[in-house]
């Protein structure tokens, strides 16, 4: 992965919860960086920690559950600050949620507020960073919601959300995100819930938008299709640890992980012919409650060896700031030459 | 397979929804959720129904069934039986059957469900829940049920003798698998799948569309296949149907529809599309406006408004559903003449 | 998750919920051995010896006509319990009976019944009871009817309110899609999966049902004498009250406790059907 400058790095990261039916280790140890003005796919399937993880950057995980481990730096003008060490409900967290750092959900319906109009709801964003009046705030809100696309601005913000589309009441959630300017946009799983057309324009809007705000973008989806169109470096988590990271082009041609390699060739590709079988992974992905020793991705890889189910891998460098965690690389490595 | 082996006939179907209003419910408006589809299935193939929310795709599986009642339209079911000497021919429409006949037709026609979490009753093992269609329909008894419960557990790759467990036991994907279970229990000949793994991860998704596919191989059975992914509908089906606002706007085997689409929409739909390449650079065609709702559709053609090739004609018109002479059907007043962008390759 | 496994499990850890819990059962208990355990003979009175206080012989003391107050409180308990519960049993029966039906299938029948039973439910429960009595004239059975009826209204609402969201459940078009009637499906998908709210409401409604049967027979619309009921013999001690207060304890504290005990346990219930609400995925 490139480090630009890192904006945002995630040392160790560990997100327990801790319920009557045992310690679900939601996010085990990951460590990543998010470089300013870039886009940091992460891609995985439903259990594998990406959304915890989004929100213990915001300082939004819910009790039971903790952050009980590893640092989140943020670099913010000119310091660098641990988010894990911040009070969830202080002043300072307080400002850099929506300010610094913003994020948008997958559904719009249920994260914006039914009895507020749009327009109320990007004032209030506003108003809690920026002490500029009602009425200017009401311009600049008009202005983010044509940024954002919104067609007839000036009447939409005073729609309540039942009143837009899905594809519109994202974009209103998109410029209620970016009304403050913020230098890192968490997105999780925006588009999923969005007929194909009205992801491409979200997609297309999201791309422009980074360019003309100059954010960084964390974009988590389930889609690799949508990573691969919209992220500079990706990594791939699975059961609460990163498996693989590396360029976007990396990861899609240069796969060394066969978690990521099994998630490719199991998708049927509109590009490819109609006679191919899918390759599927066996099994299913277990409980976080009831983690496997060694590799956990080991029950289900079909290149399993005996020391995958004894040793759990390492994030090892595989070369062009590409890492992947697999005793397979490791064996690699040992045969090339020093 | 005989070219005249049709197994489903859909002919004009409708399903109208009155929007009643006021005290006394007077009947304001109508939503008119599948508005003139036709198309054909032939024996052991299958037909994938594509488009994005509010096409109707849904609704169509579903009136198909009878699940729905038809507002008008016929769907002719030609059902091929084996029975006790020989085989059983009958034709059958079931938009019209009677309610006796329409039970009957239950074990020939079924459907397996989007949500594998809220289509299994919770409090039923899964064993009832499987030997249900047949102690609907007087099939079996007693132990002979239990081995056909477990014969069908097995054909879908799950242990026999899970059966006494619950629903909140299983993942997703298992789940899923145990409502296809059901959907086989009266051995039917048509299925239709609505939705089928759009609920499930990416990589159990593959587990199932191989089942399916095996499934359908192994007892012949033919599927009106319904998803709003087109690489799954290309991968999974013979022949396509694309649908917008209640019609179908495009109808054509597969390969050909990817190959020359026809429809404006089928071409913004293939561009729009994320392939998993971040190197394939396609231009997308990004469509104005929102998928439209189906209470107010748009005049003559109803997609006239997204449409970058929209001439007068397509506001105050709706165009036929006409075949192109190689049973490539489309519904554009245009498609003589436009040049559309066919997928492009990777 | 069985409901009844969780009801184990709550009430193992609910240490003052299973307190309750065994109050109840302790309640019905006496209520269903009365005859074996009652110290003397309820109905027999003993002029000479009226109002007597609490003694070892007799440790609720006796009433105005001599009668012993616990064998006649022990009887009254299974009078008032049988009564409770028979009503609440019967309204609930009948009202979800009718409530699952027409929310299923809908049209005009549904309309008609949810008119009615808006209806009903304008007028207070005690109100109806009250009008009921009157005309079928005042007995144990009248108690029973009256109460039952007045109690049909609610449990309409709730089964029809819970049956609309589950007939929306796609397991419910599954059944019907392999040809299931209307009668397979309200018996094996509609009935397993409202049952826990309605037995909650069930549990929650038996004391308000027995204040209100002990209310009837306070006012001399109930039980008639000389059968012993909590609210009729309460009516009687309110005129000794200051000569012999000790009439009031045995009744009062009976009705306390069954209260207080079935509504305890009812509460717990619905908290231990709440959880069950939110799904695992």
């Amino acid at each position: 992965m490139e480090h630009k400058t890192p904006l945002i790095e995630v040392k160790n990261l560990k997100t327990y919860f801790r319920t009557d039916n045992g310690v679900c280790r939601a996010v085990d140890g990951i460590s990543f960086s998010i470089s300013a003005e870039k886009t940091l796919g992460v891609v995985g399937e439903s259990g594998c920690g990406k959304s915890i993880t989004a929100r213990s950057i915001m300082a939004l995980v819910d009790p039971p559950g903790r952050i009980e481990e590893g640092e989140i730096l943020f670099h913010r003008k000119g310091e660098v600050v641990d988010l894990t060490k911040l009070d969830p409900k202080g002043r300072t967290m307080r400002d850099i949620r929506g300010n610094d750092i913003a994020m948008i959900f997958q559904d719009p319906m249920t994260s914006l507020n039914p009895v507020f109009t749009i327009g109320d709801q990007i004032i209030e964003g506003i108003l809690l960073h920026r002490k500029i009046g009602r009425s200017n705030a009401r311009r600049q809100a008009i202005e983010m919601l044509e940024s954002v696309a919104m067609p007839s601005p000036e009447q939409r913000v005073d729609d309540y959300p039942h009143q837009l589309s899905g594809g519109m009441r994202q974009r209103a959630m998109i410029a209620m995100a970016l009304s403050c300017n913020p230098a890192l946009l968490i997105a999780d799983e925006p588009t999923t819930a969005l007929d194909v057309t009205i992801q491409a324009q979200v997609i297309e809007l999201m791309r422009r938008l980074q360019k003309d705000f100059k954010a960084a973008i964390m974009f988590i989806t389930h889609d690799l299709g949508v990573i691969a169109n919209i992220a500079d470096d990706v990594i791939v988590m699975y059961l609460g640890e990163v498996v693989e990271s590396g360029t976007v082009r990396e990861i899609f041609h240069n796969s060394k992980h066969p978690y990521t390699q099994g998630l490719m060739n199991s998708l049927p590709v509109l590009t490819h012919d109609r006679g191919r079988r899918l390759v599927a992974i066996e099994g299913n992905v277990p409980s976080s409650f009831a983690v496997p020793d060694g590799c956990r991705f080991a029950p289900r890889c079909p290149h399993v060896m005996e020391v995958c189910r004894q040793r759990a891998p390492r994030l090892l460098d595989v070369g062009n700031g590409h890492r992947a965690a697999c005793h397979l690389n490791e064996t690699v490595a040992l045969e090339a030459p020093v | 397979m005989s070219e005249n082996d049709i197994l489903l006939e859909v002919r004009n179907l409708k399903k109208y929804f009155p929007v009643r209003k006021g005290l006394l419910q007077r009947v304001v408006a109508e939503v008119k959720a599948v508005d003139d589809v036709s198309f054909t299935i032939r024996r052991g193939e299958t037909l994938g129904l594509v488009g994005e929310s509010g096409c109707g795709k849904t609704t169509t599986g579903r009136t198909i069934l009878r699940l729905l009642e038809p507002t008008s339209g016929e769907v002719i079911f030609h059902s091929k039986r084996l029975a006790r000497d020989g085989e059983e021919y009958r034709e059958v429409d079931v938009a019209s059957a009677p309610p006796e006949e329409v039970k009957a037709l239950r074990r020939d026609m079924q459907i397996v469900f989007q949500d594998p979490f809220s289509s299994l009753n919770p409090r039923m093992t899964i064993a009832e829940i499987i030997a249900e269609p047949l102690k609907v329909q007087g099939i079996s008894r007693g132990q002979a049920r239990l081995d056909r419960v477990a014969e069908l557990l097995k054909a879908v790759g799950l242990n026999a003798d899970q059966m006494r467990r619950h629903p909140h036991e299983f993942s997703g994907g298992q789940r899923q698998r145990i409502g296809i279970a059901r959907a086989l229990a009266l051995n039917p000949q048509f299925v239709v799948a609505d939705e089928p793994v759009s609920a499930l991860d990416a990589s159990i998704q593959a587990q199932v569309i191989n089942l399916l596919g095996d499934l359908q191989e192994q007892f012949g059975l033919t599927y009106l296949f319904i998803a709003h992914d087109l690489s799954v509908v290309k991968h999974i089906s013979n022949n396509v149907a694309v649908m917008y606002l209640g019609r179908v706007v495009e109808l054509a085997e597969s390969d050909e529809l990817f190959a020359h689409p026809l429809h404006p929409y089928t071409e913004a739909l293939i561009s729009a599309v994320p392939v998993p390449d971040p190197d394939y650079q396609v231009e997308r065609i990004i469509l104005t406006g929102d998928v439209p709702s189906p209470v107010r559709p748009p005049s003559g053609c109803h997609f006239h408004p997204r449409c970058r090739y929209a001439k007068e004609i397509c506001r105050a018109e709706a165009p036929d559903f006409r075949d192109d002479g190689n049973g490539h059907f489309v519904a554009c007043h245009f498609s003589d003449s436009l040049k559309l962008r066919a997928l492009k390759a990777a | 998750m069985d409901f009844l496994q969780l009801v184990k499990q709550r009430f193992a850890r609910d240490r003052v919920g299973l307190i309750f819990a065994i109050l109840l059962l302790a309640i019905y208990l006496v209520a269903l051995t009365a005859q074996w355990i009652m110290p003397y003979d309820p109905m027999k009175m003993d002029l000479r010896a009226v109002f007597n206080p609490p003694t070892f012989a007799h440790p609720l003391g006796t009433d105005q006509f001599g009668r012993d107050v616990l064998s006649r409180v022990i009887l009254a308990t299974q009078v008032s319990a049988r009564v409770a519960t028979a009503a609440a049993v019967i309204g609930l029966t009948i009202g979800t009976a009718l409530g699952m039906y027409v929310g299923y299938v809908g049209g005009l029948a549904e309309s008609i019944v949810m008119r009615l039973t808006d209806i009903m439910l304008i007028f207070p429960t005690i109100m109806l009871a009250i009008v009921v009595v009157t005309i079928a004239g005042p007995s144990e059975w009248g108690v029973i009817i009256a109460l039952a009826v007045s109690w049909i209204p609610p449990f309409v609402r709730l089964s029809r309110a819970v049956t609309l969201s589950v007939r929306e459940e796609l397991y419910v078009e599954a059944s019907i899609a392999v040809g299931s009637g209307r009668w397979q499906v309200l018996r094996h998908h509609i009935w397993p999966n409202i049952s826990s709210p309605i037995i909650v409401q069930g549990t929650l409604t038996l004391p308000i049902v027995v204040l209100s049967a002990s209310s009837l027979s306070f006012l001399g619309l109930g039980v008639q004498p000389p059968t012993p009921e909590w609210g009729q013999m309460l009516n009687a001690a309110k005129d000794f009250l200051r000569t012999s207060p000790y009439l009031l304890i045995g009744p009062g504290a009976a009705l306390f406790i069954f209260v207080l005990a079935s509504n305890m346990v009812g509460d717990a219930l619905q908290e231990t059907l709440n959880p069950r609400l939110k799904q695992r995925k």
